[in-house]
């Protein structure tokens, strides 16, 4: 058999694979097509479900609360909060990283599916995709406020400054910067051309003649036209390939943020596949968080199945692994060293350290948890999958918590240990930061399509097709 | 063949054919052309090339010649930038580090091209297809707003001499729902 034959046998068992994925009418269990398939998916915006206001409420208070914390923030400084010396990073940097992990899932699930000619990512993308951007909105929040002054926060981009002094690319600092800033434009890209068909139809199909205009304007001029539709998707395809390797980047460099220093607990090697495998686990976990209760909320049971639930949650336990995988690596690693710092940060400290209870949620929450999914009727029960997302979006924030502050604050010296208490304004802050999560994804779910109507209704064509080859 | 026209343009002598499904329009595509009728555009609710069960085909396209020369550009652009900010305008000694330090620099230069590339990959889609284009011609036709809910809408000139009643009696027979001709 030559390598072409192979290549060949190949492709032909991919498309053979795929062609049985997209005949698995578990995906699409609504039984309506065409215009009433469509209608149900993009009515929300024209129509939103009884009781849709009461849900702000919580979300706006919280905002409310966040605004608060970032006004004192802004005028006492980071004083306001619970850092000190040693712990310099604690709550704020915490909570970047994971939110920023969190923000994985959706590229994960628009890019990496796609690329991969998974069918099944087409109901649940666009609602990943914007988990994505609110994650990252929330996620470039905390490193702004902790730079003290956050109106100075240009001087970390090269511009010709009258001081003649540049960025110093050398830190880890103007990093994070150029990756943060390229993920959240490259993630707003990808969501707006994706949507781009479906506002088209709002414009289309929405009653009220403001309406149709705004998101007329929002589609372009959007028409559909074959030679549209094919830029389209090459254009979709290009964005996909490029973000893949960008989501990947993304949280090594964050890691870097820690691997490159000498701390005992951060100098590691395997920091960046560990953050990137902890990134998408926390993402999932937030991706099911999100999808179970918009299911049932707008009535989507017959587009977002319980095959859907599923599959996520085989992709939780398979990135759950890879982070208990990770945990082991690094734990016997630090024996293995032989270096009485790491040893300690890494295995005495985390075991007795002040911070334990924190490491035993984590440990968990993150390794227990997940062993759920080995039983099928976990998998597909949303009560459980609830629960357990829960947990391990918990726990993953714990990691972080126990990676910072937990090595932060026993560094080398013992003259030189000190422990962090929260205030109030950095747990307000955490919260803060939920509801505002919380309020752009509520306003998105009643003035965006929350689903990929035009990529369901093809996905549809082709099940309903294959189905009746049989 | 398809036409380069801008989207929603009508075509002088050119007959319009509303088609329910996407079955049926890809039956007419097949049909038409024999006959001798110059199938200038479809407008479609969906990819029906996503939803086509065969290979998809590769459309042509400057976009990823566009991605390549964007992305190097942007790759060499903020190595540079690094490179001499760093190294000589305002060189600094950090941990000893030496100048220029490449392999910091990748970091940067890599989300750089990435960025470059991805936008100007939009960009330019976004120039090819004339956008925005918020009217067209096309829009003035009755119905034509169901082109992107549930119609499929096929815009073709019959061969030269055939009659209006023979022209509509071929796209009916094809299936078609209605026929209009502008």
């Amino acid at each position: 058999m030559t390598a072409l034959d192979i290549a060949l046998h190949e492709r032909a068992a991919e498309r053979a694979e795929a062609r049985a994925l997209l005949a698995d009418t578990s995906l699409i269990e609504d039984s309506r097509r065409g215009a009433a398939l469509t209608l149900s998916l993009v009515d929300t915006v024209w129509t939103p479900r009884r009781g849709w206001k009461w849900l702000f409420v919580l979300p706006v208070l919280l905002t409310g609360l966040l605004c608060v914390a970032i006004g004192v923030t802004l005028v006492e400084g980071i004083g306001a909060w619970g850092n000190n010396i040693p712990v310099a990073w604690a709550f704020g940097i915490t909570n970047f990283v994971w939110w920023i992990g969190i923000g994985h899932a959706g590229t994960f699930i628009s890019a990496f599916l796609l690329l991969l000619n998974q069918p099944w990512r087409n109901s649940i993308n666009r609602v990943a995709e914007a988990m994505t951007l609110f994650a990252l909105v929330n996620a470039g929040l905390f490193p702004l406020l902790h730079l003290g002054r956050p109106w100075f926060a240009y001087w970390l981009v090269p511009y010709p400054a009258t001081t003649g002094v540049w960025p110093n690319f050398l830190s880890s600092l103007p990093w994070d910067v150029a990756a943060v800033s390229t993920y959240f434009t490259i993630s707003l890209l990808f969501w707006y051309v994706g949507l781009i068909p479906d506002l088209a139809t709002v414009r289309d199909a929405a009653p009220g003649l403001w309406r149709r205009r705004i998101y007329g304007v929002l589609a372009l001029g959007w028409r559909g036209s074959r030679r549209a539709w094919q830029q389209h998707r090459v254009m979709y395809l290009l964005l996909a390939g490029l973000a893949t390797p960008l989501v990947i980047s993304v949280h090594s460099i964050v890691s870097l943020d820690f691997s490159i220093t000498q701390l005992p607990g951060w100098h590691s090697t395997i920091f960046p596949p560990f953050f990137v495998a902890g990134a998408i686990y926390s993402g999932f976990a937030m991706v099911l968080m999100l999808l179970i209760p918009v299911r049932r909320f707008l009535h989507w049971e017959g587009v977002i199945t319980d095959r859907h639930l599923d599959l996520c949650a085989r992709l939780l336990l398979t990135t759950g692994l890879m982070v208990g995988y990770s945990y082991l690596c690094e734990t016997f690693l630090a024996w293995y060293s032989g270096d009485p710092f790491e040893r300690y940060a890494l295995i005495t400290n985390r075991a007795i350290g002040p911070y334990r209870w924190v490491v035993l949620a984590m440990m968990a929450c993150n390794l227990l948890t997940p062993q759920l999914f080995w039983w099928r009727r976990c998998r597909r029960s949303p009560l459980v999958l609830f629960t357990a997302a829960v947990l391990i979006w918990a726990g993953m924030w714990c990691e972080r918590f126990t990676i910072i502050v937990g090595s932060l604050s026993r560094d080398f010296l013992p003259a030189n240990w000190h422990a962090f208490h929260p205030t109030w304004v950095d747990w307000s802050l955490l919260t803060g930061s939920l509801g505002l999560f919380a309020l752009l994804f509520l306003l998105f779910l009643r003035w965006v399509p929350a689903i990929s109507a035009n990529e369901l209704q093809a996905q549809a064509v082709r099940m309903d097709h294959d189905v009746t080859l049989g | 063949m398809m036409s380069r026209l801008a989207d929603g343009q009508l075509v002088a002598g050119a007959w319009l054919a509303v088609f329910p499904s996407a079955n049926a329009l890809d039956a007419a595509l097949a049909m038409l052309p024999e006959p001798g009728w110059l199938v200038i555009e479809v407008y479609t609710p969906f990819d029906l090339d996503a939803a086509d069960v065969h290979e998809p085909p590769r459309a042509r396209s400057w976009l990823p010649l566009v991605g390549l020369i964007a992305g190097a550009f942007g790759a060499i652009g903020a190595f540079v930038i690094q490179w001499w900010t760093n190294a000589r305008s305002y060189p600094m000694n950090v941990g000893g580090r030496p100048r220029p330090a490449i392999p910091a620099y990748i970091p940067i230069t890599f989300e750089s091209m990435i960025l470059a590339a991805a936008s100007a990959v939009v960009i330019a889609w976004i120039v090819m297809l004339g956008l925005p284009r918020l009217w067209a011609p096309i829009d003035e036709l009755d119905g034509f707003a169901r082109a992107s809910l549930d119609e499929f809408w096929l815009q073709a000139v019959p061969p030269a001499g055939m009659a209006a009643d023979v022209a509509t009696a071929t796209l009916r027979g094809l299936g078609a729902l209605r026929v209009v001709q502008p």
